[in-house]
């Protein structure tokens, strides 16, 4: 309960830029990873 | 990457298979350190333990990049299957197809930087070292320090050049004794004192002048050996070249994917040969070529940085047959 409360929450945090859906952070990202078996993918950049 | 690769269709189709997460470094140093990341665009596909499963860099069109997406969900696919997903790719068993090659192993593990022969002996430097190696057996005769870490060596036929990385920007180029490795005198090429940019990436010897090869742009600048002076510049019209020797007549110089040889005159390109292995560093001896790898980097499975291929540093000899 307390996780599907937590990605409920988390889930109005993705954004979309340049046609890619965004998670806000690693932790969230990793969350929903373990929920739909999707893996993380981190993209380091810099001057966003 | 945003404006040309992320808003291609099948990218955009692909990138739905994962959860995607953009880091700043500036705004998360932390993440930068614990993932070892030192270059960017860096992207990382993770294990639920934070693993590496894949990971590319570097700006990629849509097409290539779709490929590493592929790949990375190949893995990812091996992975949660509980099966080896990062076995390196496989690569032929020798530096070149088409001719001998005969190998064995360099002084030391070091990244190669650069390889002469003179007086019998194979000069190889590695790591601000000099090492003189006996070609008939392999092993290692003498050891001398290198004031600088050299970017290539060559030979008059009786003293060695070490040449720095940053010739381009006003660096020297060593003169050393190879009796005792010590520094005889520099030559400081004075025209490029203004210049900032580093790329050096190769130094030969051929009638009296020395080269010294702009391995980025392909340009060969023959040098006067006891001023400095740049006396002739020659286009090789290929980019991105490492090491350079010249054979009696031809220049010879190395690539990630080929080994050329260009006219002595007009430094145009007579004959490319391809390679398996990234060479670094290139001296023709004796109708042989002497080639060493650019090693490849990577990252293990717990993002630290270790060197992928060579497995152990080799001297390679190569015989080319003669082109059809």
């Amino acid at each position: 309960m307390k996780r599907a409360l937590a990605l409920a929450i988390i889930c109005s945090a993705t954004w979309a830029k340049d046609g890619i859906e965004w998670e806000p952070d690693l932790a969230t990202a990793a969350l929903r990873a373990a929920e739909d078996g999707r893996p993380v993918l981190l993209y380091f950049t810099f001057d966003t | 990457m945003e404006r040309e690769t992320y808003p291609d269709a099948t990218v955009v189709a692909l990138s739905r298979k994962f959860h995607w997460v953009e880091i700043d470094r500036d705004a998360q140093p932390e993440l930068v350190k614990r993932f070892h990341v030192s270059a960017y665009p860096s992207l990382l596909t993770l294990g639920k333990k934070e693993e590496k499963v894949h990971r590319f860099q570097g700006f990629k069109k849509p097409e290539p990049f779709e490929a590493e997406l592929r790949e990375a969900l190949r893995r990812y696919d091996l992975y949660t299957s509980g099966k080896e997903w990062d076995e390196p790719q496989p690569r032929p068993p020798t530096i070149c197809n088409a001719g001998t090659v005969q190998s064995f192993p360099a002084p030391a593990e070091g990244v190669p930087s650069g390889i002469t022969a003179l007086g019998g002996r194979y000069w190889i430097a590695q790591n601000a070292k000099l090492h003189a190696v006996d070609p008939a057996t392999g092993g290692t005769t003498a050891t001398f320090d290198l004031p600088q870490a050299v970017r290539d060596l060559c030979t008059d036929g009786k003293l060695l050049y070490g040449m720095e990385y940053g010739w381009t920007a006003g660096k020297p180029i060593h003169v050393l004794d190879p009796a005792t490795g010590k520094v005889l005198r520099t030559i400081v090429t004075r025209a490029n004192l203004q210049n900032k940019s580093y790329g050096a990436a190769g130094i030969t010897w051929k009638d009296g002048k020395l080269y010294v090869l702009e391995g980025m742009r392909g340009i060969l600048n023959e040098i006067d050996p006891q001023t400095g002076a740049i006396t002739r510049k020659l286009d090789c019209g290929v980019r991105w070249l490492s090491g350079l020797g010249y054979d009696g007549r031809h220049f010879v110089a190395g690539s990630r994917q080929a080994l050329y040889l260009f006219d002595a005159e007009t430094g145009k390109q007579v004959r490319k040969v391809a390679l398996n292995y990234p060479v670094r560093t290139v001296a023709a001896h004796d109708g042989a070529y002497l080639l060493m790898e650019q090693p490849v980097f990577g990252h293990d499975k717990k993002h630290e940085r270790v060197q992928l291929w060579p497995k152990q540093t080799l001297v390679y000899s190569l015989q080319l047959e003669a082109e059809r």
